[in-house]
């Protein structure tokens, strides 16, 4: 797991001040004691509402006085795959020269909601916690930056301030289980062969492959390929990195388009939902076969994802371009009818490999490959995920 | 101890203080019944205590309880208003004051052994301050104030706790429902807060009594005399009747009875005014079933008319009042409150001719009404209806050769008759009789003065003596005190008689009555007077008479021989009241030490807090701008600082209210982050003669010594990038301060000897 480093950066937080309900009620009862006992000549109550006055007055002096010394860090998971609950370590440490009281640290995530208190906090002293973080959806996200509360000492008044920058996390699809073995003997059958059995794999062992490069390793990376002498140097896994002769192509393209609700009566009954769903099992599907495929030595993996604007990831199955895979489908989003001439003149630019096209409902994609003479190899539909024995949903598991 | 005990400690001891500042208000009136109540209340709340969090009443339990203790409440004022028994007089709904103590007390102690939420908390805390409030409007005495002052600080102290409490529930749950097994952080300062709550005590109770002084005061009545004016059980002159069956604890009164201006002919301020001045009201003539009341006799002689003019003086405008030679001054009386159709005036009268009016009355148009002078020497303004109810007169006086003897009144035999009248009071006659033979076996009197004739009367002659003797046994013989608890023993007989023979203490109008009775017995005409006693200066000639200073004493009417040889009637002032240096004797050092610190803190408080006015405010501006010598120009210098000094606090305030908060040297936190690791980790920081390189040296051959020796070079870097980016000024590149926070990340893992990336806890700790 690579950490993302949370450091921080000089920030131009504002100090928030907000009168509690407690507080409100607090002046309202003083006002009315200070009216009455002036009014009616009362000398103790009239005592008794300065006090409750002035004790909202120290409270107000002395809530959250040295919040903005208070200097936090978090790290968050490099990786977030959405479906599933990623935790950010934080730390916030006291930069003033004096302690700290009755601090209170609200976490948010997509509208959920995590506090820690911290009843004293001396100087220089560090106060750690970990924020669970759920990400039910992928997509680029703003985690806004961790939040100090304080109400010292009666809680009558409440300042806060914003530890650190908002960070922007781009969560994953999430990612199911493919049978490679399966989805050969799928590909070969729906293409009769012709195109995928001319492009088997002539797979070197890995003693034998060419060394690369030196990386640093990342999840999936074999215990195997742990180069043990820079990881003793470097103090920091490091793995090795083959150069192969990949001779399996497979070009992937994925059809954004997915069915709009719509309330003519002559065309089936469709609703919003139905059709996030489901475009969202493509993309699921996308980033498994991206991922699991990556594995695969001698298999050369190219992702397209078509739209108006389509993007290409030529080399999906190095590590570099999985990531770049993931982070490009994670970011994808559906949209209705668009012109196919941008994926058309991509493809016409990449050397001839079977084409596996993945969408809800990519008829009309198929009909323009069609109409310039693009057969592609398979066509896997939302619909029949379910059918195929060579891929197993995320949430099937 | 943890932050969940500690706050339950003080929010019950919080509560117990509410409740004894109400308790100690209702004691006053109600001694046994609050202490009945109290007992069982304490030991509710003290259960409530221990089974907090362990146990709490039902729903339907609370409720019943709830609905029987409405019903009792229903029932207890029923039958208050049934009976008509009004501790105070005001109107409508200021009656309840006194009895609502008892079952917001019952109430607030009942919704204790239920479950609590924050609101719950809140609101128990509300009924506290509600009770503290009652009890603060029924009394206002030192002992309250000292009272209020440790509520005050049991609440500082208590809400502090209570706040760190529901924070710590906040990140529990949302519903912040407190669990017993949620583990409570410790409480985070030193003596479970109790110092940091008396600081903040102390400074808001300055700073109060700061505000309380210089908040401008308009002119009306005191709270006291509006709510608490009942004549029975406090000092000060209620009706004209005096009621000797009244029993309980007498409480002074500090509120201003009226004020005085005294001045002399020639417009200066008297400042020698007589201390034990005695200023008369009304006399009381008629004794029975132990209460004293007047029944006029006889008319005002003569008509009243105006004299000529006797020359204008200051203290005289209008030239009314006659000259009465040296030593005169005049008397000029003000009435905040409304005085009914009495004349308090200063005593002995000094009535130099029937028929010249010594009194005015200034506020009744059109010109000034003089007061008509009667038979038996008072005088008293004709009861006009259209006069109302006046507040300002104006007295000439002047001493008289003998202070106690009044002016020659003629009583004809009837009025004499009513000045005897007295009931048969069984074993009365005999007490007197005691008394005398003890005079005369003391040699104050012999037998001849205490020879009665066939109507049992003393002659004539004998009454001074008599009358002297049995005022000096009353007050100096020791057998007889002072108090304000006034009490029966034997409700069978006569106050009186009950008085003299069994209790043997009491107040001023127990003595008088007492002496009156024994001198009726004897023949001796004798009255009792209501009248106030002595004058608090305020300066410049201006007195204020207390309702505290409410007294009263006896007339007896003696003959002394006139210039012409004759004899003439005078009326003889006398005060058989034991003073309370005959109660200090009997007090050791210590009582009598600590009756003065008490005697010290009342005034100090009755001056300052309970009767502040705008009178006291006006006076002690004039102390202080005199006392300083600042002059006029103080008010304005002082208000001028006040003024600039909330202005200087808005704009502070305002200013950090939306002011961005910079980073501390932000370019060079790294560096500040690298000494923080040091001192953490290595215990080692820069001395102040160390250069950064110098430290890192320093810190190179800890870590050398820590056998970290991969990182010997990274201080010196560091150190190294903080020349650059601190003292050249070179900015730092966001990559290469991202991979300097990174590195650092990675020393403190090393030199920490944990991983980089632990597993974080659960739950919320602070990492030291």
């Amino acid at each position: 797991m690579q950490p993302a480093n949370g450091m921080p950066t000089p920030r131009d937080s504002l100090l928030r001040f907000r009168l509690p309900r407690e507080g409100i009620y607090w002046l309202f009862a003083a006002a009315v004691l200070l009216l009455v006992s002036w009014l009616k000549a009362i000398n103790l109550i009239l005592l008794l509402a300065y006090l409750m006055l002035l004790f909202w007055g120290i409270n107000f002096f002395l809530a959250g006085r040295r919040l903005s010394a208070l200097q936090a860090r978090r790290r968050l998971d490099d990786t977030v795959t959405a479906g599933t609950v990623s935790r950010a370590e934080i730390e916030v440490e006291n930069c003033a020269d004096a302690a700290q009281y009755g601090v209170r640290f609200v976490g948010r995530c997509n509208e959920q909601k995590q506090q820690w208190f911290a009843a004293r906090l001396d100087p220089g002293q560090q106060f750690a916690c970990a924020q669970t973080l759920h990400w039910p959806r992928r997509g680029r996200f703003v985690l806004p930056p961790l939040q100090a509360v304080s109400g010292y000492p009666f809680g009558l008044v409440q300042r806060s301030v914003e530890l650190g920058e908002p960070r922007e996390v781009l969560v994953l699809p999430a990612v199911g289980r493919l049978d490679v073995q399966r989805l050969r003997n799928f590909l070969s059958c729906a293409s009769r062969g012709d195109q995928w059995e001319q492009h088997v794999a002539r797979r070197l062992p890995t003693g034998m492959a060419e060394l690369h490069a030196i990386r640093p390793y990342q999840p999936g990376d074999s215990p195997r390929w742990v180069h043990w002498r820079t990881t003793a140097r470097r103090a920091e896994l490091m793995v090795r990195e083959f150069e192969e002769e990949t001779s399996e192509n497979l070009l992937v393209v994925v059809d954004p388009w997915r069915p709009q609700a719509h309330d003519n009566p002559q065309l089936p009954t469709r609703s919003e939902g139905d059709g996030a769903s489901t475009f969202e099992d493509v993309v699921s599907l996308a980033a498994t076969i991206c991922c699991d495929l990556q594995r695969e030595r001698g298999l050369r993996l190219t992702l397209i994802i078509a739209g108006p604007d389509p993007v290409l990831v030529p080399d999906a199955s190095s590590p570099t371009g999985t990531r770049r895979s993931l982070e490009s489908l994670a970011a994808v989003e559906s949209c209705p009818e668009y012109s196919h001439c941008a994926l058309l003149d991509t493809l016409d630019g990449l050397p001839e490999s079977p084409l596996l096209v993945l969408g809800v409902e990519p008829e009309g994609l198929l009909r323009s490959l069609s109409g310039a003479h693009v057969r592609p190899a398979a066509v896997l539909r939302a619909a029949d995920l379910d059918r195929y024995d060579f891929y197993e949903k995320p949430h099937a598991r | 101890m943890r932050v969940d005990r500690c706050f339950r400690t003080s929010f019950y001891l919080s509560l117990a203080w509410a409740c004894a500042c109400m308790a100690y208000v209702a004691a006053l009136d109600y001694p046994w019944e609050v202490f009945l109540a109290a007992v069982p209340l304490g030991l509710l709340l003290g259960v409530a205590y221990l089974v907090e969090g362990r146990w709490s009443l039902s729903v339907w339990v609370s409720n019943v309880l709830a609905v029987a203790v409405a019903a009792l409440a229903g029932i207890y004022f029923a039958r208050y208003f049934a009976q008509g028994a009004h501790r105070i007089d005001a109107d409508w709904p200021l009656r309840l004051l006194p009895h609502m103590s008892f079952w917001l007390v019952v109430m607030m102690v009942l919704k204790c052994f239920r479950p609590k939420q924050v609101g719950d908390y809140w609101v128990i805390y509300g009924m506290g301050l509600l009770a503290v409030g009652l009890g603060c409007l029924l009394e206002s005495d030192f002992p309250l104030g000292l009272l209020l002052a440790g509520y005050a600080f049991t609440s500082v102290w208590s809400l502090s706790l209570f706040y760190l409490q529901r924070e710590h529930w906040r990140t529990q749950r949302p519903a912040a429902v407190p669990q017993p097994s949620s583990p409570a952080p410790p409480v985070p300062w030193r003596y479970a807060g109790l110092g940091q709550a008396v600081r903040r005590c102390l400074l808001a109770c300055a700073m109060a009594a700061l505000l309380f002084v210089v908040t401008p005061r308009h002119l009306g009545l005191g709270w006291e005399e509006n709510l608490l004016r009942s004549s029975q059980m406090q000092s000060g002159l209620g009706d004209s009747t005096l009621d000797l069956n009244r029993t309980g604890s007498l409480r002074l009164s500090q509120e201003v009875a009226f004020e005085v201006d005294a001045d002399l002919p020639d417009g200066q301020p008297k400042l020698d005014l007589n201390p034990e001045q005695r200023w008369r009201r009304n006399i009381l003539n008629h004794y029975e079933a132990g209460r004293w009341s007047y029944v006029p006799r006889g008319g005002a002689e003569g008509k009243r008319n105006r004299p000529p003019p006797t020359g204008d003086a200051p203290g005289n405008p209008d030239g009314s009042l006659p000259d009465l030679g040296d030593g005169q001054f005049y008397l000029k009386y003000t009435f905040a409150g409304r005085l009914r159709w009495q004349l308090i005036l200063a005593d002995p009268l000094v009535l130099p001719a029937v028929g010249s009016p010594v009194v005015f009355l200034l506020d009744s148009e059109p010109t000034p009404v003089p007061a008509v002078r009667y038979a038996d020497g008072e005088l008293r303004f004709p009861l006009r209806r259209r006069h109302g109810l006046y507040r300002s007169y104006r007295q000439v006086t002047a001493p008289l050769p003998e202070p106690d003897l009044g002016p020659p009144v003629n009583v004809d035999e009837g009025q004499l008759d009513s000045y005897r009248l007295l009931p048969a009071l069984s074993g009365l006659r005999e007490r007197t009789g005691e008394m005398l033979n003890k005079l005369v076996e003391r040699g104050r009197l012999s037998g001849d003065d205490i020879a009665v004739d066939g109507q049992g009367r003393l002659p004539d002659d004998r009454h001074e003596r008599v009358a002297r003797a049995l005022e000096n046994y009353l007050a100096q013989s020791g057998e007889y005190t002072y108090t304000l608890e006034l009490r029966r023993k034997d409700a069978t007989v006569d106050p009186v008689v009950d008085f003299l023979v069994n209790v043997k203490e009491g107040h001023c109008a127990r003595y008088a009555s007492a002496l009156t009775a024994m001198l009726r017995t004897q023949g001796v005409p004798a009255r009792v007077v209501l009248g106030f006693r002595g004058a608090d200066p305020v300066g410049d000639g201006q007195y204020v008479v207390r309702q505290s200073h409410a007294h009263s004493w006896v007339e007896v009417l003696v003959q002394r021989p006139g210039p012409d040889g004759l004899p003439r009637r005078h009326w003889l002032t006398l005060d058989p009241t034991p003073g309370e240096e005959v109660a200090l004797r009997d007090l050791s050092a210590w009582g009598r030490f600590w009756r003065a610190v008490s005697h010290t803190g009342g005034e100090f408080w009755r001056n300052f807090v309970t009767d502040y006015n705008s009178r006291q405010q006006e006076a002690l501006w004039r102390r202080l701008t005199t006392g300083f010598g600042l002059g006029p120009a103080f008010g304005p210098l002082l208000l001028g600082l006040m003024v600039g000094g909330l202005l200087l606090v808005g704009v502070v305030v305002w200013r950090r209210r939306g002011r961005p908060v910079a980073a501390p040297l932000a370019a060079a936190a790294f560096y500040m982050r690298l000494l923080r690791i040091a001192a953490r980790h290595c215990r080692l920081r820069p001395t102040p003669a160390q250069t950064p390189l110098e430290f890192a040296a320093a810190l190179a051959e800890a870590l050398r010594q820590r056998g970290c020796r991969t990182w010997e070079d990274f201080p010196r870097r560091v150190a190294e990038l903080y020349y650059r980016v601190r003292f050249a000024g070179l900015p730092l590149p966001e990559a290469e301060r991202l991979e300097i926070e990174r590195r650092l990340g990675e020393f403190e893992a090393a030199v920490s000897r944990r991983p980089l990336w632990s597993a974080s806890v659960e739950n919320p700790t602070a990492a030291s």
